[in-house]
């Protein structure tokens, strides 16, 4: 009886319309080698030897502005993975899944995802592999003739209250985005581009040369001597050279500038990272 | 009547001193023989004996159709009288000599001197209603056969019918008829007893109709009516029409308990008196169950009583029907299917957050309705009816999980999507309908005018807000609290008219004009986008609109057995109130059907019928369930076009069986448009509508006789039944299909004397299978990123379960 009724479904299953279908597509993430040293602010070069990203969640959305209009989404890949920035192999990192049709949209998280169920953001697989950062970037800014090592490691996340449970990463709405997803897709390959990232850190800040005045940092450099300041009197100093050490501005003694929270150089990466260039999305790739 | 045999009172059953009425089916065969006779109303195993074998010996008159003598089917009612007492001997006088007056034979008591009538029904009916080539009548033998879990479960016996309960025990079933599904009932009218049980505007779903007051052993017949072919169809006659009739077959007192699977229980009382007709009884019923899985258990209690007043033939007759329920059930919700195969929640299991632990719903409702009807003695009839109900339904429901973000309180979120809906509506109702005596004009032309009128009104208060199931269903967002008055007062009017005994011809219109008070206190508010000093919250709107169209169909008969049809009618379905603008005038959705078929009924009256029907209809704005609000959305424009095969056949007297098939193809043609705000809806023009079985196939068969010689206060019979239910995989939105459903009952009862025994088998298969199905997105999972595609989810239906039923009947 079983093989009648089995037979029966097969047959009325044959003449439905049901409007899609769900696919699964396979996704690609790759860096971009830098092919020298990356121009950045006020004359500076940067050279990158890592640039980590911790990337995902990612929703493609049917609607031309993703976000909050996003409740239902085309595709998505929930997972998350380490994306090396400056390796240019694309790298199948899962699969985006969904149903056919068209996406105008897309949203991504790094890592960290705000969900509307806690007050905290939830930290995925990639973030903690960074150590809990959505981005970890090494490399060597050269300011003039000086070459500063530097480190930095940031979380990314939701901050407007307002957009809580919204990804971070949207597609602006000026941007170029569209493509009818068929169940014969390829694949589709995000790649990033770690450049612009670091490319608005004002790196000369730090090495400013300045002793200690009333309205300046409570740690001054004056050249290689590290000051501490009591207003425009000097506590104590320390000569960087001898330790074998830069002297950093507000930071004193360092061998790396490793950028801290609230400073400006984590927040011109944030900034780059969330409103810069966006990754480019290529569909058809098929590894 | 040519030759009438009385019958004999059982000589058993006399010193019971009972006076009880049998009422027979019997088949007048066109030679005016008897043929087939069943039991329509029972007086017990030795009257209803002694009342077939008496009816065996009669003749008849055929029935005539024109000048051809044809098999007819007639109700005989056979009244038995108790003899009297045997007079006590009187003491001999001493000085008399005369001997005392013989005792009357005690042996052979008699039933009454003249108390047999014979009344002929279906021929001369008050009205016909059967128009189309979809349109079914189903006795209660065929009802019976197959067993059912619960008394609505007799429309699966109707061609293109299925229902399910996917929410348990306190929210209406799940219906869908010939290519819609009609959820809780948005297109399908719902009559029982003459009262109206579709609810306007109700939160839940427009036209709500639960029909969880029904009690399985009162149901004497239904009427299924596909299409809208008769005028007197009035709104939610969008698929047809579902007429149940009630009344008691076997008469006297019953008491059954039922105990089954998942600790079910079920307790019916019921009474019929003996000397009344099979309309009057009074019954009421009381189940529980644990249920099948997680968070089913359930309990629910009605009663229902009818009495019919004055004597058959009479000109006037008058019915009461009263009707209480009450139920209460945990909900499980839905599931997703992915996270059932990941193993996080078993199939016939529920979430563990408080938010799933929540879901219940709570019903109550009282109908009463007064029907007198007239038959004049020409042939004119007339119909009143006065009614009034009151429902309350209170629902909490979790479709989503955490997705929903408070539109009145900022920054608050994800506390669990726990809807809560509660809806109360008050109704009162007349309906009126005469129509003339036959008029004909000349030899070759017959015919009837109607002209009808139905009116109702409702005040519905309804509200919907969300819950946090961890803080004791504190309120976190209010999303519905409105008050609306509706009114609708149909006319119509109808012509029946036969030319030659070929041609019948009903042509009928009819004209509702629907009303609207809405007071939406939350209307015009606009989420956190205004400070709140700007303006008050509330939108206060009426409309009104007028919904008119033809009903027409034609049959011809080339031959006694065939019956060629053909009809188009025109129908509405009244709106969700809330949904209208102010002064909107057409706050309608506007139905066009059309059915093309044929009927044969080769053979002797009741041997086979056999319906054919090709079917259209049109709906001018269709709506389907949004499981994010929990409620029903407009879908625009759609069609549904298909066919019907059905045949019932009773070969044997003790033999019943039936079986259809429905196919159909059901499409969307104008799906909303993408906007800024719903940017990838569910549908795309063209597409196969959701949540609509292609296939649809129903099988009855009941086998029931006596195993034992008959006519003994003892006898011994018995009984077998299956019911088989297939429904296709129906289309989901954002594509993808659900699963196909084949459903097996099986039962076999003995009955012994006043004892019978009983056992039923559902979902005799044991198949796995969803109750109801969506797709739609969601979030169940606190510890990772919200899935925002489309995702199947399920609500199981039961697997394998019996109930044994012992009862006793008095």
């Amino acid at each position: 009886m079983s093989r009648w009724i089995a037979l029966l479904g097969a047959l009325a299953c044959a003449c439905v319309d049901t409007g899609g279908g769900a696919v699964a597509v396979p996704l690609y993430v790759a860096g971009t080698a830098q092919a020298g040293p990356i121009d950045g602010k006020d004359g500076v070069t940067i050279e990158l030897a890592r640039a980590e990203l911790a990337f995902g969640p990612l929703y493609l959305c049917a609607g031309a502005q993703a976000g909050e209009l996003c409740e239902t989404a085309r595709l998505e890949w929930l997972e998350s993975a380490v994306v090396d920035a400056l390796d240019d192999a694309p790298r199948e990192v899962g699969a985006l899944t969904g149903v056919t049709g068209w996406v105008r949209s897309w949203m991504f998280d790094l890592g960290v995802t705000s969900l509307l169920t806690r007050d905290e953001p939830l930290a995925l697989a990639a973030a903690d592999a960074l150590d809990g950062a959505s981005v970890a970037l090494e490399g060597v800014a050269h300011v003039g003739d000086v070459a500063l090592p530097f480190r930095a490691a940031a979380p990314i996340q939701q901050e407007e209250q307002t957009e809580r449970g919204v990804p971070v990463l949207r597609k602006s709405a000026s941007e170029e985005f569209e493509h009818e997803v068929t169940v014969a897709e390829a694949g589709l390959l995000v790649r990033f581009d770690p450049a612009p990232w670091v490319a608005q850190i004002d790196f000369a800040s730090y090495l400013v040369e300045e002793t200690c005045s009333i309205d300046g940092p409570t740690i001054a450099c004056a050249g290689a001597v590290e000051q501490r300041c009591a207003g425009a009197d000097v506590e104590a100093t320390r000569d960087c050279a001898a330790l074998d050490a830069l002297c950093l501005r507000g930071i004193g003694c360092a061998s790396e500038l490793e950028l801290e929270a609230g400073g400006q150089g984590l927040k011109a990466i944030r900034d780059q990272v969330v409103a810069g260039p966006r990754p480019t999305f290529t569909w058809g790739y098929e590894g | 009547m040519l030759e009438q045999v009385d019958a004999v009172y059982p000589t058993e059953a006399r010193d019971r001193g009972r006076s009880p009425v049998v009422e027979l089916n019997v088949t007048v065969l066109a030679d005016g023989s008897i043929g087939e006779v069943a039991v329509h109303t029972s007086g017990g195993p030795p009257f209803d004996a002694a009342a077939i074998d008496a009816v065996r010996a009669w003749r008849f008159e055929p029935a005539r159709r024109g000048e051809e003598a044809i098999d007819s089917r007639i109700r005989v009612r056979v009244q038995f009288t108790a003899p009297a007492p045997a007079p006590e001997p009187e003491p001999p006088a001493p000085d008399v000599d005369e001997p005392s007056p013989a005792p009357p034979d005690a042996a052979t008591p008699t039933a009454e001197e003249a108390p047999i009538d014979v009344t002929v029904r279906g021929e001369r009916s008050l009205r016909t209603e059967d128009r189309g080539a979809s349109s079914f009548t189903i006795d209660r033998d065929l009802l019976e056969a197959a067993p059912r879990q619960e008394a609505a479960e007799v429309l699966r016996s109707a061609p293109g019918v299925y229902i399910g309960r996917g929410e348990g025990l306190a929210v209406a079933h799940h219906y869908m008829l010939r290519g819609f599904d009609a959820e809780h009932g948005q297109d399908i009218e719902m009559r029982v007893g003459g009262l109206p049980v579709n609810l306007p505007s109700h939160v839940h779903g427009q036209g709500y109709a639960d029909l969880g007051f029904l009690i399985a052993e009162t149901v004497d017949e239904l009427r299924v009516h596909e299409g809208v072919y008769d005028p007197r169809q009035g709104d939610f006659a969008v698929a047809g029409t579902f007429d149940l009739r009630l009344g008691a077959r076997d008469r006297g007192f019953r008491i059954a308990s039922s105990y089954g699977r998942f600790n079910t229980f079920r307790q019916l009382v019921m009474w019929a008196p003996d000397e009344q007709p099979g309309e009057t009884f009074a019954a009421a019923q009381y189940s529980r169950t644990d249920g099948f899985g997680e968070r089913r258990q359930g309990q629910s209690a009605s009663g229902v009583a009818q009495a019919m007043f004055g004597e058959t033939g009479a000109a006037w007759r008058h019915r009461i029907i009263t009707v209480m329920h009450g139920a209460r059930a945990e909900l499980a919700g839905v599931v997703r299917a992915d996270d059932v195969e990941a193993g996080v929640v078993d199939y016939y299991g529920a979430y563990p957050y408080p938010t799933a632990r929540a879901q219940d719903a709570l019903a109550g409702r009282v109908m009463a309705g007064y029907f007198p009807e007239y038959r004049g003695a020409r042939g004119d009839n007339a119909q009143l009816g006065v009614w009034l109900g009151f429902d309350d339904f209170r629902l909490q429901e979790n479709f989503t999980g955490f997705t929903q973000i408070s539109q009145t309180l900022e920054g608050v979120s994800g506390r669990g999507d726990l809807i809560e809906q509660q809806n109360r509506t008050f109704s009162i109702g007349a309906e009126s309908r005469y129509r003339t005596r036959p008029y004909r004009p000349a030899w070759w032309a017959e015919g009837t005018v109607e002209l009808g009128f139905t009116g109702r009104f409702d005040a519905i208060s309804q509200t919907q807000s969300l819950l946090d199931a961890t803080v004791r269903g504190q309120t976190w967002d209010r999303r519905i609290d409105a008050t609306i008055h509706g009114a609708d007062l149909g006319l119509y009017g109808d012509l029946d008219w036969r030319f030659t005994r070929y041609l019948r011809l009903r042509l009928g219109m009819r004209a509702d004009v629907l009303f609207y008070d809405i007071d939406d206190r939350l209307g015009n508010f606009v989420p956190l986008s205004r400070p709140d000093d700007t303006f008050l919250q509330g939108f206060r709107r009426d409309a009104y609109g007028v919904a008119a169209g033809p009903r027409t169909s034609a049959e011809v008969t080339p031959l006694p057995w065939l019956s060629l049809r053909v009809a188009y009618g025109e129908g509405y379905r009244s709106p969700q109130a809330r949904t209208l603008d102010d002064g909107e005038r057409a706050p309608y959705t506007k139905v066009r059907s059309g059915d093309l078929g044929l009927r044969l009924s080769p053979g002797r009256a009741g041997l086979v019928t056999v319906t054919a029907a090709g079917f259209y209809t049109h709906l001018s704005d269709d709506v389907v369930f949004e499981p994010r609000e929990g409620r029903l959305e407009r879908v625009g424009a759609t069609r549904r076009l298909g066919g019907v095969l059905a045949a019932e056949a009773r070969p044997l007297s003790w033999l019943i069986g039936q079986l259809s098939l429905t196919y159909v193809d059901a499409a969307l043609l104008e799906p909303p448009p993408a906007t800024a705000e719903e940017p990838q809806p569910p549908f795309t023009p063209g597409q196969n509508l959701p949540y609509v079985p292609p296939v649809v196939v129903r099988a009855d068969l009941g086998v029931a006789g006596p195993l034992a010689r008959q006519g003994r206060p003892w006898a011994l019979s018995g009984r077998l039944g299956a019911g088989f239910s297939y429904l296709s995989p129906r289309p989901l939105p954002y594509g993808g299909a659900s699963d196909h459903v084949p459903l097996l009952d099986v039962s076999a009862g003995l009955k012994f004397g006043p004892l019978d025994l009983g056992a039923s088998v559902f979902n005799a298969l044991n198949h796995r299978y969803a109750a109801i199905e969506y797709n739609f997105a969601s979030d169940w999972d606190l510890a990772s990123p919200r899935p925002r595609t489309p995702a199947r989810h399920i609500a199981a239906g039961a697997p394998l379960s019996f109930l044994i039923t012992l009862g006793v009947s008095l």
